[in-house]
């Protein structure tokens, strides 16, 4: 009986990894295995009943009495309008058409709009078959070789969860109690960067291996025509507005919330001015940030419900005890903690990922220290910037990639599975380099926070 | 069986209804931030009153449409491993999970977050530190509420899997499709 008690947040974990595996809705999965445990832990005297019934009031207390987690259900609505409006789409023909004579431009112009648009509701799945669909089939028609054109629209998709506005970064500073602004700006630089690696390394492959893109060309005197004009208007206008919510951001003139809700407005405008808004646009467009918002917030809640119990149970001393009696060493841990991030990545979404071990990683970060390799009050801000880095190698590494699955689900015939493992091979090396680089370099993520937002 | 498809069907429109609630909501979220920014920004009015209605809704619109993504199957599954179980297997085991646990769990939610309502009802709970919004119950009422959605949506659920698993000549799926506008 002993040992059991003692290990039943262990198999309360393990349950619910089984559990998530029967294919059920991920929050069904998690109420249940709650419910099972908690009669468990009554039962066994491990906890009174009062505790329980103290569930309702965390819920409240994580989902609704929480200002800022106002801004996760406006940038989700601000992705969607984007989205409905076409705004995106527009933003990718011209930034197509802009950059037709350099060499790999449309590649280019999918990486530069995963980059602009990283807003576009921030759900791995979503994002990745929305880019798949819009550029997948124009790169290939246009003579991009599938593996180039599949790692390039892969990796483009997944930059939404690193970029601010960010759903996941608001969601994980929520859970490690940070201050959201300053994750923001940490992710801010280190997004870029990889944003960059990916442009640099588009240009180069396009240049010497010039038989996997097509030959630049002149525009005709017909796309010419007026070109100027849309440029103006669809890509400036999306670039105004996110440099605009960022900046006030980071320019510490706006509160996330502030933004988000800024955001949308903007939004809805430039929606307007396009001609774009209809009741049928506001329509799909509330019913689809609804469905997005409740799934995010149904797995929060009964999260919420599931890491009380476990912790009740004892399930933060034993991750505790467990980190210390392997004697491991921070930085040992560190890594542990990185792989462990990394082989969620292969199944579940960050939604998943984030709300169930995150809860869990918190006590263990707390206590980290890693001396002079970085500040104490910066670790866990910067820990959260590998996190996010991490999981998104995760999601494109073959053979179980997340986001690989979503892509071969959204092209159907149109690319072998084959060819998407090939074609990501380069983009997740490139990755997986960055990651290091900035577990190496903490100030890539540190410095511009700690510049512009003090210490 | 009749029946209980027109008491799922009438479920689903209850669903459907808060869900609504929710995305008109979404506008005066956006609306009462702007009010709340440009006040603050270039009328120095802005007001805590503001940033307390501003969680209030976002609130209210995080938790009203659990129920309604359910009866359209928009939570996420994990489904690498389960597309090779039987299907039958697969929707007797939502059936049975949905039914024995999840209803259940809910119940409980509603019943502890009805009396976690009623307490703030009754000591006439106000903002904390007295600046903002008062009756507090208001919503912390959104708990129970949105505890009772969730058991329509599932019970809707539930009924629909009973009958595709017995009646599958009446309907094929334990999903709706149609959109939240639509009739």
């Amino acid at each position: 009986m002993e040992t059991l008690t003692e290990f039943l947040p262990a198999i309360m974990f393990l349950s619910l990894i089984a559990g998530l595996f029967t294919a059920l809705p991920v929050p069904i999965v998690l109420a249940a295995i709650t419910l099972i445990f908690a009669i468990i832990a009554l039962a066994l005297g491990e906890m009174r009943f009062v505790h329980l019934s103290l569930v309702p009031t965390r819920i409240y207390g994580g989902v609704i009495d929480n200002a800022v987690l106002v801004a996760a259900p406006m940038f989700i609505f601000m992705g969607v309008v984007m989205e409905k409006t076409r705004i995106a789409e527009d933003l990718l023909l011209t930034l197509q058409k802009l950059l037709v004579r350099v060499p790999g431009g449309l590649a280019l112009a999918v990486v530069l709009m995963g980059t602009i648009l990283a807003a576009a509701t921030g759900i791995i799945g979503a994002s990745v078959v929305m880019l798949t669909v819009m550029a997948l089939p124009t790169m290939m028609r246009a003579g991009y070789s599938a593996p180039l054109a599949t790692g390039t629209v892969a990796s483009a998709g997944t930059l939404g969860i690193l970029i601010p506005p960010s759903v996941m970064l608001v969601f994980m500073s929520d859970l490690l109690s940070l201050n959201l602004a300053k994750v923001f700006v940490a992710a801010f630089l280190p997004g870029l960067f990889l944003a960059g690696v990916y442009l640099i390394y588009l240009v180069v492959r396009a240049l010497l291996r010039p038989g996997e893109t097509p030959v630049p060309r002149s525009l005709s005197v017909d796309e010419k025509d007026g070109l100027w004009l849309e440029a103006l208007i669809s890509v400036s206008f999306p670039l105004i507005l996110i440099v605009a919510v960022l900046g006030s951001i980071i320019g510490g003139f706006a509160s996330p919330t502030e933004a988000s809700g800024v955001g949308a407005f903007a939004a809805l405008m430039l929606g307007l001015i396009r001609g774009r808004i209809s009741w049928k646009v506001l329509g799909d467009a509330t019913d689809s940030s609804l469905r997005t918002i409740a799934l995010l917030f149904f797995i929060f809640a009964t999260a919420t419900a599931f890491s009380y119990i476990f912790r009740k149970i004892g399930g933060d001393d034993l991750i505790v005890d467990l980190a210390r009696s392997l004697n491991l060493g921070d930085w040992a841990l560190l890594f542990t903690m990185m792989a462990m991030v990394f082989v969620m990545g292969f199944f579940f979404d960050w939604i998943e990922i984030t709300l169930i071990l995150l809860p869990i990683f918190a006590p263990i970060v707390d206590l980290m220290d890693l001396g002079e390799h970085i500040a104490k009050a910066d670790l866990v801000y910067w820990f959260t910037i590998l996190v996010a880095v991490n999981l998104q190698t995760s999601f494109l590494t073959p053979p179980f990639g997340f986001a690989l699955f979503y892509m071969k689900g959204a092209a159907g015939d149109l690319v072998e599975m084959r060819d998407i493992y090939r074609g990501i091979i380069p983009f997740v090396l490139l990755q997986v380099a960055v990651l290091f680089i900035l577990i190496w370099q903490p100030e890539l993520a540190m410095w511009l926070p700690n510049k512009v937002l003090g210490h | 069986m009749e029946t209980s498809l027109k008491i799922a069907a009438a479920l689903t429109s209850l669903c459907e209804w808060a869900a609504r609630l929710a995305a008109v909501l979404l506008f005066a979220l956006v609306a009462v931030i702007i009010y709340d920014v440009v006040g603050r920004k270039f009328f120095s009015t802005g007001s805590f009153i503001l940033q307390e209605l501003e969680w209030h809704i976002h609130g209210v619109i995080a938790v009203f449409a659990f129920g309604y993504a359910y009866t359209r199957d928009a939570h996420v599954r994990i489904d690498v491993v389960a597309d090779r179980m039987n299907n039958r297997f697969r929707l007797w085991l939502e059936l049975a999970v949905v039914v024995l646990l999840v209803i259940p769990f809910f119940l409980f939610i509603a019943w502890y977050g009805y009396e976690f309502a009623l307490r703030a009802f009754e000591r006439g709970e106000g903002a904390n530190g007295g600046r903002g919004l008062p009756n507090r119950w208001i919503i912390k009422s959104a708990v129970p509420i949105s505890a009772l959605l969730t058991i329509a949506g599932c019970t809707a659920v539930a009924l629909r899997l009973f009958a595709v698993l017995k009646r599958p000549d009446l309907i094929t799926s334990a999903f709706v499709e149609r959109g939240l506008w639509k009739r």
